[in-house]
Formats: structure tokens, C-alpha cells, sequence
């Protein structure tokens, strides 16, 4: 029952930011869901190896996302569809910062997604995605810019 | 510009909008223990690997087991065969560096390269050398190479066991062309010149490379007034004594020289093999009997026919009779008995010397009028039987070849498979 306990409380606190990790990388939420539960299955499949399951988890989405993102591009060049997105507040702010972030690369989303979504620190983003410290502190302000741009021409 | 910190702002609310359903837990909890159950199907999953694994072990198996004779690097035929029918050019695969043959019995030139014929009688491999002469050993183990066409300071003396040629130095520069080889496999007597004229035609002395010290010796000078005859030699049964004829030479004198120690030529006069000879084309010494020796004569290469002479080292008993010849017929060698071997036409012959007619031996193929300079391995030859032989098994280096693609293959086919049913898993 500790591990079914264990796994619970992990759940209910990070299913959702990692299910909006996984959104904001995707862009479908049907597949973002996939993604987390997934994660979430094996991890419980594994639950006694794993020693910080919070930072396991968050890598777990990171990667499976950027796969999916891969196969998802090799996808579109033989079929276009479209992303089942999910019912969007008519805040038209959302709807700017939304746009801004679907401009950005996945990787930028990524990180910036951790970096101001999930106050993380720099070196806990590098952690999570699995790069040098300098390629995230690249990749954070690249894409800040690159938002900031963005919302100033708004 | 908007500070970081509204950004960030934006950001969270941007997200936090996005609607979240968590699904019970128990219901990923139920997933990770059906998925646990699943380990046996996801055993049985694995049977691309398992394909794989077994198609390296049938594809070791079959590069060892193919049909036909074995063709290892080297490897020996414990058995000698001469095909009924010599497949040329056509029967080779590779080459004698790539695929060493182990012991020959045959050797050829056609299509411009030397081919010869391992002692299983089916495995044909190539000399890459162009344009140059070849002549094999007794014993069928080496092949010695050169180029009578350009004056050298080597000659090449290939291992047909291990493909590897062996260089033998000498100075000063000299064109090549291998006369014969001793009976013990020791030596090789060679016409040299110091300038190199077409086809070797013209004066040149006689020397000889011993293999086992690396001494190059000349034993014979060349003759002036002899003509555009080719020098010819024979060793005689010792191995420590060459006779050689110097080309075109009123009353086709021969002389005999000493190899082993060197001694002053010894001329023996042969008094015309045929009528007003000119040339000994051709020269041959029973390795097995001290006694016997052949001398064909005829200028320009055309032999008319075989003369047999016992009378320069006391001749016991009866010589025997000349025997006619058709054009273009060379002598190969004695069969270690009464009788010889020779190209007949489009194949090769033994012939009795007791008159007992001929047995033809193998044919050339079909339309292989550039098939020349035909040599038997001359020890091996009278061991050897003639079969209706198949081609040969595919060469080691094409089966290793077709092992390895075939195995990329293979692992290339599972990749993709494997990567597919992922595709199909991932995507329901």
C-alpha cells in the first residue's frame, strides 16, 4: 500500500503541470495526456528504483516529448492534421502569449515552460533536459527574447 | 519592452488556463500491473531478435556448408583432379592474393591475366599481373612472376598457399623470362637480358635464383649469331645442372652447365632433332631418369617433331622414336613413366613412347582460342585422375561477403519492423 500511497501523492501533485509540460510541447492535449500517463505508469512499474520521482518524472515527459515532437514532424510531412486543443479562454492576453509560444522551437518551450511555469532554477532546467547549463541559459534567453519580441508587437 | 517577471506572469496564466482531467490514479496503477502481466506477450514480442539470432546462425552455418569443394585461404584438395573439361577464365572468382588456392595443378594465361587451377580441380583463381610471364613448380606450390617485356632488379615468387609473393633482388637490371624449375622445387632458370627485345626473341645468357640462399646466378652468357631463336633450358633430374639450348643455332647445339658448384659449360651436341635443325623450341628432361632427354626443334616456334636423346649421359637401353607433331603442340612434361604430356589442339593429351597411342586428358573450353601457355604442376599430374567436375564453391571472400550483406540485411529488416510495431503501439 506505500507504493500505491507514494505513487498517489506524486500524482495529484504533478499530474497536471506535467500534462501542461507535455501540452505546451505537443500542442495536442490528447497526446500529452498519453505522454504523462505513460510516464506515470512506468514509473510505478519501477516506483522503488527511482529516488527523486519528481525529477525523474519531469525528464521522462522531456524526453518522450521531444520523441514525439520528432516523429510528429516526420508525420506532417506526409499528412497535415490538426491538434485537438482544448477549450481556450477568451482572455485575449492568453491567446497572445499562447500564439507567441507556439512560435517558439519545442526545446524553447520547453525550458521556458520550466523555467517560469515551474520556477525552476537554470541548473534544474539543464537537469531536466538533459543539457549543459550553457545550452539552457541559451535557450532561456533566446526564447525570452524571442516572446518578448513577440508580445511587444502585440 | 515587458520585463521578465510580466513574462512570466503571462506565461502562468497562459498555462494555468490550459484545463487539466486527471484520470484516477487507480486507473494507472491497474495499467502498470496489466502492464506487468504482459511481460510474457512482451516476450513473445520479441521474435523479430529472435528471427535475427537465428538467421546469423543459419547464415554461419550455410558460409560453411555451402556446396561444393572446400575453398578456404589455402586449404589443399587431398585428392588431385583435372576437370574433363577446363573452365578458363569463366570458372574464376577472385583472386590468388584475395583467395589463396592452396596446391596447383594447372596454370594459363588467358584473357591477359594468369590463371591457375587448384589441385580439387574446379577452384580457379587469377594473377592480377598483366603482360608478364609465369611459370608454376613441379610441386604445384609456387608460381614464379616476372616481366620479360622491361629490364627489373626482382623477381616475384608467389606462395600459392598463403597468395603472399616473395621478392628476390639482384643486380644488376635484367628482363626475365622463367625457363624452368628444378625437379626439388629449388631453383628457377631464367633467360635473361640486359635490354629487353619483343617476345624475348634474340641472345640471352641463362640464370638461375636459388629460392633457399637468394643467390641469382649467371651460368650461361649469351651467344652471339644465334639468331631471333628463344634461349631454352631444362634442369636436369639433380637439380644441379641446367641444359640449355642458346636459340637459333646451326646443328641446335646444347650445353650443359653446371649449377651447384658452378663449372664451365659442358656443350652437348644434338644432332638435329629434325631435319636441318635451326632451334630447340622446346627442351625436356626426364626429372625421374638421369638418362633421357627430349629436344624438339624447329625455328619460329613451330615444332614438326619430338626427337628423344640418351646419348649424353651413357643411355641404357632403347631411345625411343621420334614422334610427329602438329603445329603449335607443346610439351608439358613427362608422365614418370613411357610417356609425356602435350597440348593436342584445344586440349591436352598424354602420349605413350612405347607406341601406344595417346589418352586425351582435358579439353580448353569452347571458344577459348586466347587460352595460351598452358603448364601442368608436374609432379602432381601423374597422381592425378580426371572427373566431370562441377564449378566451383563460391571463394571465401564472396562468402564472407554475402554473409555480411545478407546479415545487414537481416538486421536492417528488423530495425524496421521493430520500428514500425513501435509506431503502431505508440499511436494505438
Amino acid at each position: 500500500m506505500a507504493r500505491a500511497d507514494a505513487f498517489d501523492t506524486v500524482y495529484a501533485a504533478q499530474y497536471a503541470s506535467l500534462v501542461r509540460l507535455a501540452y505546451v510541447t505537443v500542442g495536442s492535449m490528447p497526446a500529452a495526456e498519453d505522454v504523462v500517463q505513460d510516464v506515470f505508469v512506468e514509473w510505478y512499474r519501477r516506483i522503488d528504483q527511482v529516488e527523486a520521482p519528481v525529477a525523474y518524472l519531469r525528464k521522462a515527459v522531456v524526453s518522450r516529448c521531444s520523441s514525439w515532437v520528432r516523429r510528429r514532424i516526420l508525420e506532417r510531412r506526409h499528412a497535415s492534421t490538426l491538434d485537438q486543443t482544448p477549450a481556450v479562454p477568451p482572455d485575449p492576453g492568453i491567446v497572445a502569449v499562447r500564439a507567441a509560444m507556439a512560435r517558439l522551437a519545442p526545446r524553447y518551450r520547453m525550458a521556458l515552460f520550466l523555467r517560469y511555469y515551474l520556477d525552476l532554477s537554470v541548473a534544474e532546467v539543464a537537469e531536466a533536459l538533459d543539457c549543459p547549463l550553457g545550452t539552457a541559459k541559451s535557450l532561456l534567453h533566446r526564447g525570452l527574447a524571442h516572446l518578448q519580441a513577440q508580445l511587444e508587437d502585440r | 519592452m515587458i520585463s521578465e517577471e510580466r513574462v512570466a506572469e503571462l506565461i502562468r496564466t497562459s498555462v494555468d488556463a490550459i484545463p487539466v482531467k486527471a484520470p484516477p490514479p487507480a486507473t494507472l496503477r491497474a495499467r502498470a500491473a496489466a502492464r506487468r502481466r504482459r511481460g510474457p506477450e512482451r516476450a513473445a514480442r520479441m521474435w523479430p531478435v529472435a528471427l535475427a539470432a537465428a538467421a546469423v546462425a543459419t547464415v554461419l552455418a550455410a558460409t560453411v556448408a555451402l556446396p561444393g569443394p572446400s575453398t578456404a585461404p589455402g586449404e589443399e584438395s587431398t585428392t588431385y583432379r583435372l576437370p574433363r573439361v577446363l573452365a578458363g577464365a569463366a570458372g574464376v572468382t577472385t583472386t590468388v592474393a584475395q583467395d589463396p588456392p592452396g596446391r596447383a595443378i594447372a596454370l594459363f594465361a588467358q584473357g591477359g591475366h594468369y590463371i591457375v587451377l587448384a589441385t580439387d580441380g574446379v577452384t580457379y583463381r587469377r594473377f592480377d599481373d598483366q603482360n608478364g610471364a609465369a611459370l608454376l613448380s613441379p610441386d604445384g606450390l609456387t608460381v614464379v612472376l616476372t616481366n620479360p617485356s622491361r629490364t627489373t632488379e626482382q623477381a616475384d615468387v608467389v606462395d600459392l598457399r598463403t597468395g603472399q609473393a616473395q621478392r628476390y633482388s639482384f643486380e644488376p637490371p635484367l628482363a626475365l623470362r622463367p625457363l624452368a624449375w628444378s625437379p626439388d622445387n629449388r631453383r628457377v632458370a631464367f633467360a635473361t637480358q640486359a635490354t629487353a627485345t619483343e617476345k624475348g626473341a634474340g641472345p640471352a645468357g641463362v640464370s638461375v635464383l636459388d629460392l633457399d640462399t637468394r643467390r641469382f646466378v649467371q651460368v650461361a652468357d649469351p651467344r652471339p649469331d644465334t639468331g631471333n631463336g628463344l634461349v631454352q633450358a631444362a634442369f636436369a633430374a639433380t637439380g644441379s645442372a641446367v641444359l640449355a639450348s642458346a636459340g637459333a643455332e646451326d646443328g641446335c647445339t646444347l650445353r650443359l652447365y653446371q649449377v651447384d658448384p658452378p663449372k664451365p659449360a659442358e656443350p652437348v651436341t644434338v644432332n638435329g632433332p629434325v631435319e636441318r635443325c635451326r632451334e630447340v623450341v622446346t627442351l625436356g628432361l626426364n626429372t625421374l631418369s638421369t638418362s633421357l632427354l627430349i629436344a624438339a626443334g624447329e625455328r619460329y616456334g613451330n615444332i614438326w617433331r619430338l626427337n628423344f636423346r640418351g646419348d649424353w649421359l651413357g643411355q641404357n637401353g632403347a631411345v625411343p622414336s621420334s614422334m610427329p607433331l602438329s603445329s603449335g603442340d607443346r610439351l608439358l612434361g613427362w608422365n614418370g613413366g613411357d610417356g609425356v604430356y602435350l597440348t593436342l589442339g584445344n586440349g591436352v593429351a598424354e602420349f605413350s613412347l612405347t607406341g601406344n597411342g595417346f589418352d586425351r586428358m582435358l579439353s580448353f573450353p569452347t571458344g577459348s582460342d586466347g587460352l595460351t601457355d598452358f603448364q601442368f604442376a608436374t609432379d602432381l599430374v601423374p597422381e592425378s585422375t580426371v572427373f566431370d567436375v562441377d564449378a566451383g564453391g563460391w571463394p571465401w571472400s564472396l562468402r564472407r561477403t554475402a554473409a555480411v550483406a545478407f546479415l545487414l540485411l537481416v538486421a536492417a529488416a528488423n530495425v524496421l519492423v521493430l520500428r514500425r510495431a513501435r509506431t503502431r503501439r505508440a499511436y494505438g
